[in-house]
């Protein structure tokens, strides 16, 4: 009698909850309230890391560390140029953050940073690991915000192919893999091009990398689908950069 | 049995914020309500709600469908507790104690795999791994369910 009504009890929260934005708000309160006990195991977690990382990987994961580095360097110095070539003022801005939450249901969907709107997020932003692109903002808190990844279904991003300028859309499988749509057929594109942002707004400023042109997976009604090989592990993201464009950086 | 089976709750979310991205943590507290329900002799009826409240509680910190693990807790609770009492009381040895619970959280996982509707191979592997690491659990709680046998005989 009781497992029956709590299962009906559940199964009326479960339809309620599905599809429905408003649900969030109690999750985000949910989590919120736990943060200040929870902060010890996320303390520990980051010690952790960074033990493994150091004693484990040690000096390989030093020089990728280096290596990095200097790529962010230069992304920030490609994007200080492209600014200037607009006419903008003010310097765009590289925020790192730390990923605090990945569901595992979402895993190839959304995860959520430790970087809000008052470190200058909004929705829109566009987020990078390894120097490629990993995701958008879509919803910001105070001191938190959530990230659609590239790999989840919903997410389209307009693409070019930089050797080829042939234009298209880089879309997510869901199982962690990325594709690129629309290439016309008689188009050059093969594999080992690189894939970068089409200008879709301020936010998300053409030229940021995406990855290298896999395999061919289809062609029909005159346009190929090929893979997308992204140099940025979407299984390992633990910590992640924002782009805050020209005019937003503080 | 509230206060105990709330601070399993906790301890397994530390775990998880601990673990997050590394490994899925086995589902401690719903071992625990298990254990709670055959091995400490706790009313059904408490437990259910108990298990209700613990996965609610879940669903508000780590999945983003409010009910699923409640009814996956609840659910699996009172599958594992009928299959118990079928047993007679000279077949309640320590190895089915653990083979019942395992295959209580087994069905959890199941249930979440399925409303999810995961098939993502980088998932399902974590899935097994957590199953793996449920089967030792399953068999310390056996054990524990063992020595409290043991000790209860003795006196």
């Amino acid at each position: 009698m009781h497992g029956t009504f709590a299962i009906l009890l559940g199964v009326t929260l479960l339809l309620a909850s599905a599809n429905n934005p408003g649900v969030h708000r109690i999750f985000d309160l949910s989590e919120r309230v736990l943060r200040i006990p929870e902060f010890p195991a996320f303390v520990a977690r980051r010690f952790v890391a960074k033990a493994v990382f150091w004693f484990d990987q040690g000096f390989v994961l030093k020089k990728e560390l280096e290596a990095l580095r200097d790529e962010n360097t230069r992304l920030k110095v490609l994007l200080a140029s492209k600014e200037k070539k607009k006419g903008q003022r003010a310097k765009s801005n590289i925020l790192t953050a730390d990923v605090t939450l990945r569901r595992p249901e979402e895993w190839w969907v959304s995860f959520r940073i430790n970087k809000g709107s008052r470190d200058g997020i909004r929705p829109g932003y566009a987020v990078l690991s390894n120097g490629f692109l990993v995701g958008r903002i879509y919803r910001v808190d105070a001191d938190q915000s959530w990230v659609k990844l590239l790999t989840g279904s919903e997410m389209l991003v307009p693409a070019v192919v930089a050797e080829t300028r042939d234009l298209g859309v880089v879309a997510g499988d869901g199982k962690g893999n990325l594709r690129l749509l629309y290439i016309p057929s008689e188009s050059p594109v093969k594999a080992g091009m690189n894939v970068e942002t089409a200008l879709v707004n301020e936010y998300l400023p053409a030229g940021l990398a995406i990855g290298t042109v896999g395999a061919l997976l289809e062609s029909k009604d005159g346009y190929n689908t090929f893979s997308v090989k992204s140099k940025a592990s979407f299984s390992r993201l633990y910590e992640v950069q924002v782009y805050i464009p020209g005019g937003d950086a503080k | 049995m509230m206060v105990t089976a709330l601070l399993m709750w906790f301890f397994q979310n530390l775990l998880q914020v601990f673990f997050m991205g590394w490994v899925l943590m086995p589902d401690l507290f719903f071992m625990y309500m298990f254990y709670q329900t055959t091995a400490l002799g706790s009313k059904l009826p408490g437990a259910i709600w108990v298990a209700f409240l613990g996965g609610l509680l879940w669903d508000l910190r780590w999945s983003s469908l409010l009910g699923l693990n409640a009814i996956a807790y609840v659910g699996a609770l009172m599958l594992v507790f009928w299959l118990w009492n079928l047993m007679p009381k000279s077949g309640r040895t320590p190895l089915i104690f653990a083979s019942i619970m395992f295959m209580g959280h087994l069905c959890v996982a199941v249930f979440r795999l399925v409303v999810l509707g995961v098939t993502s191979q980088h998932m399902l592997h974590q899935v097994v791994l957590q199953q793996a690491y449920a089967v030792v659990l399953s068999f310390i709680f056996g054990f524990v369910f063992f020595k409290r046998g043991e000790k209860s005989n003795a006196s």
